[in-house]
């Protein structure tokens, strides 16, 4: 019998509701994987037996009843406070919003999901409880900021991670890992003992092996039905630049083969004021940030606190300018939606860069993989809508492609529904992809 | 979460590259200044990368200052749902 952390998130729920497999068996084996497999990855730090004894042994009969999951470091647990990535208890002991959600669901934490420091970058290189690596390549970046999310995932150590994502936090390094990742609607679920609840670009972000463990998991977060449908026929608007235009030949060529590949309607589409996006975002961002004390600035990199620091310099009358920016690029999205259901483009416009260096070369030239990977995920962030980054291949050196979609406010089904189709038509044959340390 | 004013630490200081009237601060002195009236710790490393970042963020945060106000008119924003049409 195979490892049940080798199964997906809706096979253990359908075993433990059968009585085919015992929840607690699947936690201690969770456990034991973790501590076998997590050394060179770094992606779930913190685990506490006791504690989620405890809440298997309270979990209601839901529809994720006794299945295992991670948590990223922004979300505060009745045992355990927020750190955000650093060693400072940030926000109380408490039992989160998004918690909440899935404890009712019947969900067992089993552990911390490592994230870049503050979530304030998308390469998982720096966090108080040490780097992250990347299961298909364990000196490269797993991603940030929840890469501890998508690479747990990745490596068969849980099914699935709740994440967050402030500017691609969840899609980025599920693209990095190979995996799906998943962020929500802005303000869709109680944002209390979130970090997210700080700013207006935060949402909480999913992360699995494929869209049907992506949907179940969602199902208990959002807390409503997410009725399936057919992913065919689905009319996708392709923003060519500059997603499409200064990326990675490889990564552009995947994007071309998914998109031949899937059937879908292809439409070539423009964002009005899409040349204003990165500004909008940065300006606001920066007002939103703030510095934290002395004591904990004193414990950061030295680019997470120069990014901190530098912004508290920004002049303020960027920020309604940005805001009026962001309002304009709202609207131009919702036209942009009345012609097509989903924008498309590639999620990283380079694969994982190593650790060591995290930068990237682009047709534009080398440039550090944050601000690539920003300017191809902050559009959900500054306009509230749901993406998802589902992979679409491996390039030459052997590094997961994910391919990003959006979906208007609210529009979470039909991503999964997009995503579901092309995992069929595809033949699973790039989600069901496994890193080498993981067969 | 902490909110450092991001002006606060500016008041009392006139801070410009170009001679002229007044204190005429570098950038440098300008940053330490600040960050010395808002009670937080600097070192010269972190200076330099401030002013790195600081000066790519300016870069792309003035496109800001060209827009057409009455085109990008000043709008309530409710992230959680589509704008409303106008």
């Amino acid at each position: 019998m195979s490892h049940p952390q080798d199964w997906t998130l809706r096979q253990q729920a359908e075993a433990i509701r059968r009585g085919d497999l015992n929840a607690r068996e699947l936690l201690q084996l969770t456990l034991e994987r973790i501590a076998e497999r997590d050394g060179s990855i770094n992606s779930t730090p913190v685990t506490f037996e006791e504690a989620s004894l405890n809440m298997l042994g309270q979990a209601p009969a839901g529809p994720l009843h006794g299945v295992p999951f991670t948590v990223k470091d922004m979300f505060a647990l009745p045992w355990r406070a927020a750190r955000n990535g650093t060693s400072f208890d940030l926000i109380p002991a408490s039992a989160s919003g998004p918690f909440r959600n899935l404890r009712d669901a019947g969900a067992v934490v089993v552990g911390i999901a490592n994230q870049h420091e503050l979530g304030m970058g998308t390469t998982g290189a720096y966090s108080a409880y040490g780097r992250m690596g990347n299961p298909w390549k364990p000196d490269h970046c797993a991603g940030g900021s929840s890469g501890g999310s998508a690479a747990a995932v990745a490596a068969r150590l849980v099914a699935a991670s709740l994440a967050s994502d402030s500017g691609g936090s969840t899609r980025l390094p599920a693209s990095y890992c190979g995996v799906v990742g998943l962020k929500i609607t802005y303000g869709a679920v109680p944002y209390d003992g979130y970090f997210g609840a700080a700013t207006t670009f935060s949402a909480p972000g999913i992360v699995a092996r494929d869209g049907g463990d992506v949907r179940l998991f969602a199902t208990s977060l959002l807390q409503r039905p997410l009725p399936k449908q057919s992913g065919s026929g689905i009319r996708v608007g392709v923003v060519r630049d500059p997603f499409w235009h200064d990326i990675n030949p490889e990564i552009a060529a995947a994007g071309e083969n998914a998109l031949r590949v899937s059937g879908w309607h292809v439409t070539e589409i423009n964002i009005e004021h899409m040349e204003l996006a990165g500004a909008a975002f940065l300006g606001r961002l920066i007002a939103e940030a703030g510095v934290p004390p002395n004591d904990i600035l004193a414990t950061l990199s030295a680019p997470t606190r120069a990014l901190l620091l530098a912004g508290m310099l920004a002049p303020a009358r960027f920020v309604p300018r940005a805001d009026r920016v962001r309002a304009a690029i709202r609207e131009s999205l919702a036209r942009a939606f009345q012609s097509v259901d989903l924008l498309v483009w590639p999620t990283t416009p380079a694969t994982a860069p190593s650790l060591d260096h995290p930068w990237v070369m682009l047709p534009s030239g080398h440039v550090a993989a944050d601000t690539a990977n920003v300017r191809h995920a902050s559009l959900a962030n500054l306009t509230g809508v749901p993406g998802i980054s589902l992979p679409i291949g491996l390039d030459s050196a052997g590094l997961p492609i994910g391919l990003q979609l959006l979906a208007p406010w609210g529009g979470e089904a039909r991503l999964l529904d997009a995503t579901e189709y092309f995992e069929r038509v595809t033949d699973r044959r790039f989600v069901d992809l496994i890193p080498p340390m993981a067969r | 979460m902490w909110i450092a004013s991001i002006t606060s630490g500016l008041q009392g200081v006139n801070w410009s590259t170009k001679a002229g009237t007044g204190s005429v601060l570098e950038f440098e002195d300008w940053a330490k200044a600040t960050y010395r009236q808002a009670g937080i710790e600097i070192d010269e490393t972190d200076l330099k990368l401030v002013d790195l970042i600081y000066a790519s963020a300016i870069h792309q945060l003035e496109m800001l200052d060209h827009i057409d106000l009455e085109k990008f008119p000043a709008t309530g924003i409710d992230l959680r749902h589509a704008p409303k049409p106008a």
